[in-house]
């Protein structure tokens, strides 16, 4: 993937680029810097810090089978502040496990539908044709961005006031 | 014939080439059970996932050319995996005291190393 620069309307610049393994301690002070809200919505639990196993796996990604993309200041490319991520499932490979962080400061200004949206054109490439996510059911703004770039949606309670999505990868929606 | 050796792991890609099958294949294996010897993790706890070592890929190693792709995954607790192509990857399924290095040679059309 090619990095791109992603605009907000009041100027502010970020680029979209795939995590790599250098990127660690960016991921993991955007971590620090979270709401315990925006940690529980993303985790369903408190995840006070990630440990470095945690940063391992979510940095060191083969692009295929787990694919992540963050978006890093563009005057600060040491402050990540957001990263989308899928993870192929072993046994059902067209499929891949979703998930999105934004920080807290940059929550529903446009940056989170994007950065799904690439990361949706990179699955797409290596042969992924559905994300699944699971949420908390009360986290509407998720759910809209994922029907924003998955169009409908399928799934339901698992309990816990948790909900498993899924949606199919339309080539449609992608190219809109 | 040539055929091209990639070694992914963690943050390294290194390639080689082989001029014979046998020869990549020996080449894949060299690489594969040097990652299995060094190359552990530990559980990962995403709260909303957890990922046992053997549920992580410490490092894929694959072989391409001669009408060949395929390779094997290293996993975190040093377990294998082989598999055929790339992208579309399918699984190699090993045979009853086979290991996976075995189940890719005859898969591919190798000799036992």
């Amino acid at each position: 993937m090619v990095p791109q620069i992603h605009r907000l309307s009041d100027g502010r610049a970020f680029v979209l680029r795939p995590i790599g393994p250098d990127d660690k301690a960016r991921l993991s002070d955007s971590h620090a810097r979270l709401s315990e809200e925006s940690v529980r919505r993303r985790f369903l639990a408190a995840k006070p810090a990630l440990s470095r196993a945690d940063l391992r796996y979510l940095t060191e990604v083969d692009g295929v089978d787990h694919i992540a993309i963050v978006a890093v200041a563009a005057d600060d490319p040491d402050r990540l502040v957001a990263v989308a991520r899928c993870i192929r499932l072993a046994q059902r490979p067209e499929v891949a496990e979703w998930a999105i962080v934004v920080g807290d400061e940059l929550q529903g200004l446009g940056l989170g539908g994007r950065l799904a949206r690439t990361l949706a054109e990179e699955a797409a490439q290596v042969g992924i044709r559905s994300f699944t996510a699971t949420l908390f059911g009360e986290n509407q703004p998720i759910q809209g961005l994922m029907r924003s770039f998955l169009g409908e949606l399928h799934g339901g309670w698992t309990g816990d006031g948790v909900v498993e999505l899924a949606g199919e990868l339309g080539v449609d929606r992608l190219a809109a | 014939m040539s055929y091209r050796v990639t070694v992914r792991r963690a943050a390294t890609v290194a390639r080689f080439s082989a001029v014979t099958l046998e020869a990549a294949l020996d080449a894949v294996e060299a690489a594969a059970r040097d990652a299995a010897r060094s190359e552990r993790r530990a559980p990962v706890d995403l709260r909303v996932r957890a990922y046992a070592p053997g549920d992580q890929v410490v490092a894929r190693v694959e072989v391409h050319g001669g009408g060949v792709r395929a390779g094997v995954d290293v996993h975190g607790d040093g377990s294998m995996t082989a598999h055929t192509g790339r992208v579309r990857r399918a699984p190699i399924e090993k045979r009853p005291d086979e290991t996976a290095l075995a189940a890719l040679r005859r898969a591919v059309g190798g000799t036992e190393g």
